[in-house]
């Protein structure tokens, strides 16, 4: 027989969907990060660059526009130099003094943040200061050439510091602009820094869930590969389960029906009274049918645990059925030492197993009258409400204790293991009881009657739910591993 | 019963020598003449030769099983009764069995006494 050796399966390690957990987390905050250094980025490098062309286009072109209206006067005092003061000269004159004096407001609008630059301010005086000498100099054209000639050489001399001024301007715009270019290549410098950090700590975020993801994976990998083999080994366990079931019915059957017989055949002799040979032999016939008793009940017990004790559920007339039970059930009690009150109201028809549940209310009633005073009566009564039956036994016993109640039906449970041994059986009857009860869906109880004794109490549905379906379809063979639709927990197939 | 019954040779086909021992001394004490054959092949032959009142087969046999053979010979129209003996209840073996032609049907460890009954009315109903 192959021997089933059960390795623990490994338990998964949780470090995997620790990981994903972490790895989607970073991931998203790596998103939120990215995201908001983008949105900072481009409004500060927006913002530098409008600054730059601020500074580039409007200082620069302002300070361009100046020194065009200072070549302009100087122009045109020019022209009054070699022309004289004519009347469309000077217009022409005063005209370019006047744009050079918009030119120098409209320098107010720009910011000169630089010190030794001249501001409109300074440009201002400065132009005044001009005018105020060149233009009584034009007057003296006529009557005073030399100071005509003074006041003109002057004036190109004040044009001339106008122009540098302007020149500074110009060159102070030129210095800001390329300041403000640099500060945009700082902060592209910078975008491109975090861009990369960003990108750098989404692809480790990135490459840790892959990881984690192939990690999980195997280890689901593993888990189905632990499961295959489990399930295999279980259903060769389940085999060997079965075949051995299978043997031992036949293993332990053999001698028994040779003790058995023998002690029969040697009961049947003429001789068999002499020398007392006769009790003899029928203690042994007694034992093997205990032994018999016993192996049945071990075998039904290892065919619902395997799942191949089958009910064979059918329509029973409930009263015909009762009483051939009760008359069993009065043969039983007689050989205990023990009488029987039947109580038995119940006239509907059920859908049960009869000779399952005459099984298990005989296990009843002999387990009553084992623990029944001599002549004691043992009560079998029964009633039903057209959807449920019940069954009850009931002794004059000592009645259970209480820390027994809850445990009487379970396999091998004697309360008085003494007793109990006296009175022959296992225990296992009332556990024989309880998983053909709820093979039916039924349920079975104890409790104590206050004036001593016991009541056990079958109850099941007269038409159990999956007795309708096994009505309809019919039920696997017995030698089927297909799994029970009813009695689950008890192990028994319905048919 | 009856003289014949009492002269009622009997096929025990069985494998087990204590079953089949018991058997035999529990069935000479009937009067009954009882042989044995300890497998299938051996049974089917003795089976076929002899001229049997009844055949007690195991199911469980080397060589052919107990059903098969039960098949077998009826269907070469051989109508000795047959009592067919298993150490398994499963219904399956019974449903075989009486689809086999078997006539009883009796499960290890049987009762002494249930056994001469079957055989007393299988004798009876021939």
């Amino acid at each position: 027989m192959e021997r089933a050796v059960i390795r623990p399966p490994r338990p998964p390690r949780a470090q995997p969907w620790r990981i994903i957990v972490l790895a989607v987390g970073g991931l998203l905050a790596a998103i939120v990060v990215a995201g908001a250094a983008m949105l900072a980025i481009t409004l500060n490098v927006g913002a530098v660059t409008d600054r730059a062309l601020h500074n580039d286009i409007v200082l620069e072109d302002e300070a361009d526009d100046l020194r065009v209206a200072v070549l302009d006067v100087r122009h045109f005092q020019r022209n009054v130099f070699f022309g004289g003061p004519s009347r469309t000269g000077l217009q022409e004159f005063e005209s370019a003094y006047l744009r050079l004096l918009e030119r120098i407001d409209s320098l107010r609008s720009v910011q000169i943040a630089a010190a030794g630059v001249a501001q409109p301010d300074d440009l201002l005086r400065m132009a005044e200061a001009y005018y105020a000498e060149i233009r009584p100099g034009m007057d003296l054209y006529v009557t005073d050439r030399p100071g005509f000639d003074r006041a003109h050489e002057a004036g190109l001399a004040r044009l001339v510091e106008l122009d540098r001024a302007a020149q500074a301007i110009d060159r102070q715009g030129e210095a800001q602009a390329s300041a403000a270019l640099r500060d945009v290549e700082q902060a592209n410098d910078t975008a491109t820094l975090i861009l990369v950090m960003v990108i750098a700590g989404a692809s480790t975020a990135g490459l840790a869930l892959a990881w984690a993801a192939l990690r999980v994976l195997g280890e689901l990998r593993v888990l189905s590969a632990q499961q295959q083999e489990g399930r295999i080994r279980l259903e060769a366990a389940l085999r060997t389960k079965t075949e051995f079931i299978a043997d031992a019915s036949h293993e332990l059957r053999t001698p028994l029906t040779v003790l058995r017989g023998n002690a029969e055949v040697g009961l049947a002799l003429p001789s068999a009274g002499e020398c007392g040979h006769e009790d003899i032999l029928r203690e042994i016939v007694r034992e093997a049918a205990r032994m018999s008793h016993l192996v049945e009940d071990l075998l039904f017990l290892a065919r619902s645990d395997a799942g191949q004790a089958a009910l064979e559920v059918r329509e029973t007339a409930l009263e015909p059925w009762l009483a051939d039970v009760a008359a069993r059930a009065e043969i039983l009690t007689r050989e205990r030492g023990a009488r029987l009150e039947p109580e038995l109201r119940a006239t509907t028809n059920g859908r049960i197993d009869p000779e399952r549940l005459e099984q298990a209310v005989l296990a009843l009633v002999d387990n009553a009258a084992k623990f029944s005073p001599a002549g004691g009566a043992v009560r079998l009564s029964s009633r039903t409400d057209g959807q449920r039956l019940w069954i009850a036994v009931s002794d004059h016993g000592p009645g259970i204790p209480a820390a027994d109640l809850p445990l009487i039906f379970e396999r091998f449970h004697r309360g008085d293991k003494t007793r109990a041994r006296r009175s022959g059986g296992a225990g296992l009857g009332l556990s024989i009881a309880r998983t053909i009860v709820e093979a039916h869906d039924g349920q079975i109880s104890a409790r104590n009657h206050s004036g001593g004794g016991t009541e056990v109490t079958i109850e099941l549905p007269l038409v159990p739910p999956a007795a309708v379906s096994a009505g309809r379809t019919p039920g696997p063979p017995p030698t089927s591993d297909t799994a029970t639709r009813a009695g689950a927990s008890a192990g028994i197939q319905v048919r | 019963m009856t003289t014949y019954e009492q002269d009622a040779r009997i096929l025990v086909i069985e494998d087990d020598p204590a079953i089949a021992s018991v058997l035999q001394r529990g069935l000479a004490l009937k009067g009954w003449q009882v042989e044995i054959a300890d497998d299938g092949v051996s049974g089917a032959a003795a089976w076929e030769d002899g001229l049997y009142d009844i055949v007690i087969l195991d199911v469980m046999l080397p060589g052919m099983n107990g059903i098969d053979l039960c098949a077998l010979r009826r269907a070469e129209g051989d109508r000795t009764p047959v009592l067919l003996l298993t150490a398994r209840d499963e219904d399956a073996y019974r449903i075989q069995g009486e689809k086999a032609g078997a006539d009883a049907y009796l499960t290890k460890p049987f009762v002494y006494q249930d056994l001469l009954r079957t055989i007393e009315r299988l004798l009876a109903a021939r």
